[in-house]
């Protein structure tokens, strides 16, 4: 019979061909990301100079949440959602091996994120080395949430989606809504996860003076989650595989709701400019706006915060837009590498229609070219025009997202369009 | 008129020759079974002429038009159904065929919705294509083939999963396209369809043509019996999967 570790080393070898060899990149990602909050936390202590302040408890908590939120985020993703699914869901895998992987595969997760939490950690020691220690038990409590307590949820959810009860309960509250019933295995985990976030935001005053309740809350938080992971340990042999199966089952059959929409005024403007582009163009609006909905909240949401910031010039106004500009910019390096791979771009079949050589990239870089300038560019502008400095406040945000975009694309898929 | 031409077709992946120097002309309306082992590279051969390969060597011509030369103008010709089907996942059944037809220049919506009807896609036209079985996709990628009518029609393996009436529906609408001037080459193993729809049988091994029989050639041997094919191919291909 496999054992967990074999089946995490195969599933590491696909993952690894897929990269093409390359190291992930999901460490590079949170050392990034760890950096750049630290150096926020640092600009706003002014931790270089002599009358430097420690971060405060608020900061603190939102650097913990921001580097362990992700892991926790991801996990239905890691356990159910995942492109091999089917094909494990139909193999013959005791669930102890199962089980086994998704906490692995959330211990890795949590990993990353305490590694983003650590150079904040870092600087906060060099001014307090309490607080620090303090800041580090949260941490550890979030990261202790993240490998026990969102994975048993996880687990418990695809039970209950198994049993039929969450279709059951998604007719109740939805009536006959095309609501998936696999949509409690989101809802549950991050009710959790909603738990687990509001539990850490009110250790402010340990963090700050140590009070002895936020103490409590932290060791709470990592108890429940010891226990969860122990009740879901007993029971994944029994019900992992049973729920495997019948969540992929699900998925499979779930009815995709599709956004049937005619191209936005941009989009037709831009397209029509693109002369034999045009048709690829279009084509690829559309399958984005299905497959990545998100996209476009992502960008409308980076926009408002640019134009939020930009103009109400809170502290560190010009760290925080260089921030944003590097969240956005970090969009639109995933974005330009999804346009370039399945589901959006087919090879074979651009290669086999009667497109002009060049088509499928010129339409790619208008994609992305559009939704920078209606995301990115204007917001930017406007931040920049509302600076009392706009040449500074205009190098944060390119140099942030440069840096940004730099280490999305290092870390890009091989292009099934190459 | 010549719907195909090809001459001195090679492709290789690296040092392994999958299609080795193959000549052939196919006229329009021709239908030809494209028969051979898994692996003697009838896909390969199908996907190089629809210009998804470059050829190691060779050239190829789509209704006159030199592949090489003017892509664009051959492409827009032919039609291929690939194995298994390139589909958009995320358009709908009808989103795809309409997006395949505009590319060929041929959109029309309701010439479409016929072909949609005709191969019995109706009823899941506006279902996106993620959520289709097996036999359903192999409908949508023939329906793909065959939208805006082109001149070379390439199936690999389209018709293999293909229930009874979706079946016929499948050879009705390639007969159709025949009767129009369409010259359909099909890379099949189901035996009895090629018997049944072919004028013409190409058997490849190992890169290589090793049989072309088309006219009285082909009526005598379909004469032979029920299976006159499987007999032509047993003798013709030897069984490598015996040790």
């Amino acid at each position: 019979m496999v054992d967990g570790r074999t089946l995490l080393a195969w599933a590491d070898t696909d993952e690894r061909r897929r990269r093409g060899g390359r190291p992930a990149g999901g460490w590079l990602v949170a050392l990034a990301a760890g950096l750049a909050l630290a150096g926020l936390v640092a600009n706003h202590t002014r931790a270089w100079a002599a009358d430097r302040v420690a971060p405060s408890a608020t900061s603190l908590i939102a650097v913990a949440l921001a580097a362990l939120v992700p892991s926790m985020l991801l996990a239905p993703h890691r356990m159910f959602w995942r492109r091999d699914a089917a094909m494990i869901a139909r193999m013959p895998l005791p669930g102890a091996a199962l089980w086994w992987v998704a906490l692995a595969r959330a211990t890795r997760a949590a990993a990353a994120g305490v590694l983003a939490a650590t150079p904040t950690l870092l600087v906060t020691a060099a001014v307090d080395p309490a607080l620090a220690g303090r800041a580090a038990a949260l941490v550890a409590a979030l990261a202790a949430a993240s490998i026990g307590l969102v994975p048993a949820v996880c687990l418990a959810a695809a039970t209950v989606v198994a049993s039929g009860q969450a279709a059951a309960t998604a007719r109740a509250l939805a009536g006959e809504a095309a609501v998936a019933s696999t949509t409690l295995l989101g809802a549950l985990p991050g009710a959790a996860m909603a738990g687990v976030v509001i539990a850490a935001a009110t250790t402010g005053g340990w963090l700050a003076d140590g009070d002895l309740r936020g103490l409590a809350t932290v060791g709470g938080v990592a108890l429940v989650a010891a226990i969860a992971a122990g009740l879901a340990t007993r029971a994944a042999p029994r019900v992992y595989p049973l729920t495997m199966r019948e969540v992929a089952a699900l998925d499979r059959q779930v009815l995709a709701h599709l956004e049937i929409a005619p191209a936005t005024a941009i989009e037709a403007a831009v397209r029509d400019r693109l002369g034999p582009a045009r048709l690829v163009f279009d084509r690829m609006v559309r399958l984005v706006r299905r497959r990545y909905p998100l996209v476009a909240l992502a960008g409308a949401a980076s926009a408002v915060a640019t134009i939020a910031i930009g103009w109400g010039r809170p502290d560190a106004a010009d760290a925080w837009l260089a921030a944003v500009t590097a969240a956005t910019a970090a969009v639109a390096a995933a974005l330009a590498g999804a346009i370039r791979r399945d589901p959006i771009e087919l090879p074979r079949s651009s290669a086999t229609l009667p497109l002009a050589a060049g088509a499928v990239a010129r339409a790619g870089r208008a994609v992305v070219a559009t939704w920078v300038a209606v995301w990115g560019v204007v917001p930017a502008v406007i931040a920049i025009v509302a600076s009392p400095s706009p040449g500074p406040t205009a190098a944060w945000m390119v140099g942030g997202g440069a840096v940004a975009a730099a280490v999305v694309l290092a870390r890009r898929r091989p292009s099934a369009a190459a | 008129m010549r719907a195909l031409t090809i001459n001195h077709l090679t492709v290789a992946y690296g040092r392994r020759v999958a299609v080795d120097d193959l000549s052939l002309e196919i006229e329009a309306g021709a239908v030809v079974a494209l028969l051979g082992p898994n692996g003697a590279g009838k896909s390969t051969a199908l996907l190089a002429i629809a210009g998804g390969l470059q050829p190691s060597r060779g050239d190829i011509a789509i209704g006159g038009i030199d592949l090489a030369r003017d892509p664009l103008g051959a492409k827009q010709r032919l039609g291929l159904a690939d194995q298994p089907p390139s589909l958009y996942e995320y358009f709908t059944v009808a989103e795809h065929v309409a997006m395949v037809a505009d590319v060929r220049g041929g959109g029309d919506r309701a010439g479409e919705r016929a072909l949609l009807d005709q191969l019995g896609l109706a009823a899941v036209a506006d279902r996106p294509c993620r959520e289709l079985s097996f036999g359903m996709r192999q409908r949508v990628g023939l329906a793909a083939a065959l939208v805006a009518e082109p001149r070379l029609i390439l199936l690999d393996e389209t018709l293999n999963g293909l229930d009874p009436h979706a079946g016929r529906r499948a050879r009705a609408a390639l007969a159709a396209a025949s009767a129009r001037g369409a010259a359909i080459v099909m890379s099949t193993h189901l035996l009895d369809v090629a018997a049944r729809m072919a004028t013409r049988v190409l058997i490849m091994d190992q890169g290589k043509l090793v049989v072309d029989l088309a006219g009285p050639a082909l009526a005598d041997q379909l004469a032979t019996g029920p299976d006159a094919l499987e007999a032509l191919y047993v003798a013709t291909v030897a069984d490598r999967g015996v040790a």
